[in-house]
């Protein structure tokens, strides 16, 4: 299906929903094609392949909204779509808080926006991947991923690509489409220690094919993970010193967003409900969300709902400068969008000036996470409570693997505590270096 | 041709007309389309949902969304090749079959079964009847009930159903169908006392119509209960930790049998040899207290299927019997590779994804020993009455479960809540330990998922209450005894 096609049943839609009796309409289209093949012990494990398109349309009127989707863009359909869809928030309730984004909001001309777009570098242009291609591309990082000594087997490697095109538009003008295009690598390996079994996993992203992190790399960190654990016990319980490593480590900045999100504090369910403008991390911690970062995985010039989004520090100098909010959520507290109704971009803490090797001598005794089992924190609370494995850090050097520990504590104090070595990791949306995050539970035995 | 279609009619007739051809030709082009391969089969599916929410007594955004599509599956030895698309064509399901040709040079012989007709285990009629209207007037029901205790500050209620019809063709010319309806309410009520929040969910549903899941006589209960959690949460004390007797309430809390033990059990990971109970069948992976089934025969269940998503009737797999480890979970796929026979657990979560091997509704049967007496006869430990939810690795065997409020056993009395525990244990372990099994047998109120491979399935667990005297431990945030963490 050709772009225009796309951009006629997005229109489409929009026009039977404002003649049903809509006062406003967005709508998005979007097109996809993906091929995927994993290959384990050499032997081609699964071969997947789709080709999928979706329309969807999202209805306001007055103050009341409805949204409904569907696979067909066929004329007839697109129009019954939208006669129900206004049919539906006509007998919704209000809501006072919903709104469309006008051109204040959006990110810049939409006849300026396909120039704007390309500079973010998303798509490669290829067409897809032959399977035969990727296929070979799997065997080899099978191949290498078993070669890792330690490793017993694998647990399947494999090779991706995907295309996508996505057109919005809204009834006040805005109009665009993105072309993306995404590669993935990734590889599975099981070490065994008599009947105890580990394994380890590593796996990459990127628009662009050149940009994946080498099978080396990729198979040697699966490998090290597998086999770095064999032999691993729990710990008696204790409060000690705790290091999350540059993998587990984004997930304080998940939680960090959550807890700043426009919905949290309206809802009051946030510990960090009175704490905008005041230090909740050491002076020298600064936390950035960059949604212009040139193939960067979160990058975005706008989010679901067309609103531009622009670099913000969320902590400058352990300041919380900001919250974030989309249309909706934002209006509940009474601040403009910030552009977040899909989330963060590219959420980054700084890293600092320490190796992480100098900072586990820092350290001295204490456990290194990492690997993460379990739920998230409690927002409203801060309070948190999670598996971990790792390594007991014993003066100054990781030793001994440790696992079926608990982590818990409160993520008030791990802000306050949290002191990030150098070596930020080079791949996600959400990143951030090994950190210490001060004296935490751990129980085991 | 893709045209518009009336979709009252029964699957194969709907799929027929949509794609132009009689049932008999469909047969014919699904067998070319399989030519060489083991085995596999064509899959289309319709599916019909709906939901609508109410938070802060605002109804927000109700939703109504259409998806069709096809998967189309080679099978061959290891080997699983699966081409899907929202395009329900003749000539996309031709293109898919090419594009996996490209890789499937191997010719072997079609394995073909006879399927026998399979029992509906629910209705087939669709539950998306109940106007808008009055699905928003039984939200604001339930708000006004909720609020009707003053210290509640939120309530959040969801009522979504799915009506999926599914056909499909085998390349032996075996054709099956199923309809299968969904409806779920959910309901999140929070709770606040001195500044401080609290929330506490329920959710409930099966595969029939509303009218089973909207009544207030079904839906009072659930929010008094989740009502009554909150606020126990409110002036709950932080959570010991370190190794303890646990007591683990009956119905949810079988979720840790469904991680735990569960998934260890799906015949797939038994064949990659990635899980611990790979090499046990035969042998004690539990007390002698302990039988475990997965069923999928259960009435309206929402884990319930009549036939699988490879067209295999479904049924009662006993997995653990006194103990013992006597078969796992298959499919089609598994059960040819370790000699075995399918048991009805290949399913998939839409036509998007592949089937795998998937639980239906696992629990353990009842025991003798009355509830009160565990409890009366544990001097001293934890009672968890249900978890948030958990994770396993089946590898290694190591899970988690979060639970968000539990009680303290002193003396065999229940004393003190606590919040924010995580249980952690072994799965290869865990059943060994328990020591006691409840009379009161039960099935969660149908408000389950389970995730793997990045497919969500609707899944149903439940148990008696159950004693682990070992084998886990308990992560709290209490530091001392006499230090409370906030």
């Amino acid at each position: 299906m050709t772009i225009k096609a796309l951009y006629a049943a997005g229109e489409r839609l929009i026009a039977s929903a404002l003649s049903a009796g809509a006062t406003g309409a967005s709508s998005r289209l979007s097109e996809g094609e993906s091929a995927s093949v994993t290959v384990r012990e050499a032997i081609l494990d699964d071969v997947s392949v789709s080709s999928d398109r979706s329309a969807h349309l999202r209805v306001l009127v007055g103050k009341r909204e409805a949204s409904v989707s569907s696979a067909s863009l066929l004329p007839e359909d697109l129009d019954r779509l939208a006669t129900e869809a206004v049919a539906m928030a006509k007998v919704s309730a209000e809501n006072p808080y919903i709104g469309l984004a006008g051109p204040d909001l959006w990110p810049a001309d939409p006849k300026k926006l396909p120039r704007l777009i390309r500079s973010l570098e998303r798509d490669d242009g290829a067409t897809l991947s032959s399977l035969e291609t990727l296929r070979s591309g799997a065997l080899a990082l099978d191949a290498l991923a078993r070669r890792h000594r330690g490793v017993a087997r694998s647990e399947g490697a494999s090779r991706s690509h995907s295309t996508d095109t996505v057109v919005r538009m809204n009834s006040l003008g805005f109009r665009t489409a993105a072309h993306t295009s995404w590669y993935g690598k990734g590889v599975g390996v099981i070490a065994e220690d008599g009947a105890v079994m580990h394994s380890g996993s590593d796996h990459h992203g990127a628009y662009f094919l050149g940009d994946l992190r080498s099978d080396e790399e990729c198979a040697r960190l699966a490998g090290e993970r597998a086999t770095g654990l064999l032999g691993a016990a729990p710990i008696a319980t204790n409060v000690m010193p705790v290091v999350l490593d540059n993998r587990m480590s984004p997930f304080i900045l998940r939680m960090l967003w959550r807890a700043i999100h426009a919905e949290s504090v309206y809802r009051k369910s946030t510990f960090l409900l009175d704490d905008l403008g005041r230090l909740i991390f050491a002076p020298s911690v600064m936390v950035v969300d960059d949604p212009h970062v040139r193939r960067g995985e979160g990058s975005r010039l706008y989010d679901s709902e067309c609103v531009g989004l622009t670099r913000r520090m969320i902590i400058e100098s352990g300041v919380l400068t900001t919250r974030v909010a989309g249309i909706e959520s934002g209006a509940k507290i009474g601040m403009p969008s910030t552009g977040h109704a899909s989330g963060p971009s590219n959420l980054t803490l700084f890293p600092g000036t320490l190796p992480p090797e100098a900072l586990l001598r820092d350290v001295g005794n204490g456990l290194l996470v990492t690997g993460l089992m379990g739920h998230d924190a409690n927002i409203a609370t801060g309070r948190f409570s999670l598996g971990a494995e790792g390594y007991l850090i014993e003066s100054g050097v990781p030793t001994r693997p440790v696992n079926k520990v608990t982590i818990a504590g409160n993520l008030r104090d791990v802000f306050r505590e949290l002191y990030p070595a150098s070596d930020l990791s080079s791949s996600g949306s959400v990143r951030a270096p090994t950190c210490f995050v001060g004296n935490l539970t751990v129980g085991g035995k | 041709m893709e045209q518009s279609m009336p979709v009252d009619r029964d699957p194969s007739a709907y799929f027929c007309a949509l794609l132009g051809v009689d049932s008999d030709q469909l047969r014919t082009v699904v067998s070319a389309l399989l030519r060489g391969a083991e085995d596999g089969e064509l899959y289309l599916e319709r599916a019909d949902s709906e939901s609508v929410t109410l938070e802060d007594g605002r109804v927000e955004s109700p939703a109504r969304s259409i998806t069709q599509g096809f998967g189309l599956r080679r099978v061959s030895g290891e080997s699983v090749l699966y081409a899907s698309g929202s395009d329900v064509s003749l000539s996309a399901i031709r293109r898919a079959g090419r594009r996996l040709r490209e890789l499937s040079a191997e010719e072997r012989s079609y394995h073909a079964t006879i399927v026998n007709r399979a029992l509906a285990r629910y209705t087939s009629a669709s539950p998306l009847t109940l106007p808008l209207e009055e699905r928003v007037r039984i939200l604001r029901d339930v708000d006004t009930f909720a609020r009707s205790d003053r210290s509640v500050t939120n309530v959040n209620a969801t009522i979504s159903g799915s009506h999926t019809r599914i056909l499909i063709v085998r390349a032996d010319g075996t054709m099956v169908t199923d309809e299968r309806p969904l409806v779920s309410f959910g309901v999140s009520v929070e709770c606040e006392k001195d500044g401080k929040r609290e929330k506490s969910s329920a959710r409930w549903g099966g595969r029939y119509g509303y009218d089973r899941i909207v009544g207030p006589v079904v839906w009072k209960p659930e929010v008094e209960r989740a009502r009554k959690e909150a606020t126990e949460k409110l002036c709950a004390e932080a959570c010991p930790s370190g190794e303890m007797t646990v007591v683990l309430g009956n119905g949810w809390a079988g979720v840790l049998l469904h991680e735990a033990v569960g998934h260890g059990l799906e015949g797939d990971f038994a064949w990659k040899k990635e899980t611990v109970f790979a090499e046990m069948i035969g042998k004690n992976i539990a007390s002698d207290l302990v039988t475990v089934v997965d069923d999928g025969t259960l009435l309206n269940r929402r884990g319930s299927i009549t036939i699988d998503d490879e067209g295999t009737p479904t049924e009662r797999t006993t997995l653990i019997e006194n103990g013992v480890l006597v078969g796992f979970m298959h499919d089609r796929q598994s059960a040819r590779l370790l000699n075995a026979t399918p048991t009805g657990n290949g399913r998939r979560e839409s036509y998007e994804h592949r089937p795998q091997v998937r639980m239906r509704n696992t629990y353990m049967l009842a025991g003798d020993t009355p509830p009160e007496e565990i409890i009366r006869s544990t001097p001293k430990g934890l009672y968890m009455p249900s978890f948030a939810g958990g994770s396993v690795d089946p590898v290694s065997g190591a899970f988690v479960f979060k639970c968000e409020l539990a009680y303290k056993i002193e003396d065999g009395k229940l004393t003190t809540p606590v919040v924010g525990a995580t249980l952690i244990g072994n799965c290869a372990t865990v059943l060994l330990h328990v020591d006691m099994v409840g009379t009161d047998a039960e099935i969660d109120r149908g408000g389950g998922s389970c995730g793997k491979g990045g497919q969500w399935v609707p899944v149903g667990v439940g148990q008696p209450t159950i004693r682990l005297s070992g084998g886990v431990s308990v992560g709290g945030t209490l530091v001392k005894p006499s230090q409370r963490s906030e």
